[in-house]
């Protein structure tokens, strides 16, 4: 793979940086920082690439180190969502769209508190569909470490929501 | 109740990850005969079941739409510290070449250039201006055998 074609992999691959980036700042500006700063660090670094793991997977590698600086810079790991990020809302009334929005940011709020390794476990699992051998790549641990980060920190969602809380997130619905 | 919570406790990491589909088919069957027989680990599973439905619909982050091309250009390839070094690295030649710029023209100011022979001038005007610094400038531009014929001009 040339550079051209390399740097247009990277560049297909940029939301889903972003997303993980989001989740772990929970700050827009911070998530597009971090998700340039991967990028420009993946070309720079791009003969390190063997092609032995997925191209996204060494991509969230990056990403999340780059996210762990970020938060360590800011000496804070529990901090409150970016207001600026919305759902897109697709044919609900307005009514609706203000419970989902509700609802949305409450569950994102509780995933937000999760601890850093736990929430990105959580997030590649869950949203980004990974294996747990993949997500066990990215967070550079064994399997069964990313089999168990991610058990508690679902287990941990679950107790936040108390023991009906989730039926009456499904009953809001 | 307590002991149908600890059942769920011990069951909770199995029961989870036989959802997700990551036991080995012997831990598997276990998780499955014990559910058949459990109403508390049922309804544990149908928890998590719920939990994920509503994170996977309701918690998703929808990037922007990226429209502009990712700056991959070799000068922003180096790292901050690199970048700053050269920063400040510029910032010294440029005070390097501003001070030469300054010198040279107070020594066009005060040292007009000659016109015929610049040789015998030369002689003159380092007697005249006596500086070190004149002088072995035109010490640099002297030929070896002219060198010698300088130094003994300028002697006398």
């Amino acid at each position: 793979m040339d550079e051209r074609e390399f740097a247009q992999a990277l560049t297909e691959h940029r939301e889903k940086v972003y997303r993980l980036a989001m989740r772990m700042t929970g700050n827009h500006q911070e998530a597009l920082d971090i998700t340039q700063e991967t990028l420009l660090s993946a070309f720079q670094h791009r003969r390190r690439f063997r092609g032995e793991a997925r191209l996204t997977t060494w991509l969230y590698r990056i990403g999340l180190n780059h996210a762990y600086a970020c938060l360590k810079r800011r000496k804070q790991v529990l901090i409150p969502l970016d207001k600026a990020q919305e759902l897109v809302d697709q044919g609900r009334n307005p009514a609706q769209s203000f419970q989902h929005k509700t609802k949305a940011e409450s569950v994102r709020r509780m995933v937000a508190f999760l601890p850093p390794r736990q929430k990105a476990a959580v997030h590649l699992r869950i949203w980004e569909g990974l294996s747990f051998g993949e997500v066990a790549g990215v967070l550079a641990c064994r399997e069964s470490t990313a089999r168990t980060l991610y058990f508690f920190g679902l287990r941990k969602l679950r107790e936040r929501l108390g023991e009906t809380g989730v039926k009456k997130l499904e009953a809001e619905a | 109740m307590n002991k149908q919570k600890d059942c769920g406790r011990r069951w909770e990491k199995w029961i989870l990850l036989w959802q997700e589909k990551a036991l080995a088919p012997r831990r598997a069957k276990q998780v499955e005969a014990h559910l058949k027989a459990c109403a508390a680990c049922r309804e544990t599973a149908e928890e998590y079941r719920l939990l994920k439905k509503e994170l996977g619909a309701h918690a998703e982050i929808i990037a922007p739409v990226f429209t502009a091309p990712v700056n991959l250009a070799p000068e922003t390839f180096r790292p901050a510290s690199r970048r700053r070094l050269a920063g400040w690295a510029t910032a010294c030649l440029l005070v390097l070449v501003v001070a030469g710029i300054l010198r040279v023209s107070r020594f066009q100011t005060t040292h007009h250039q000659p016109e015929g022979d610049w040789f015998h001038f030369a002689v003159e005007d380092t007697n005249l201006a006596g500086g070190d610094y004149y002088y072995l400038l035109l010490l640099e531009r002297l030929a070896s055998e002219e060198q010698t014929t300088f130094l003994n001009l300028v002697a006398n």
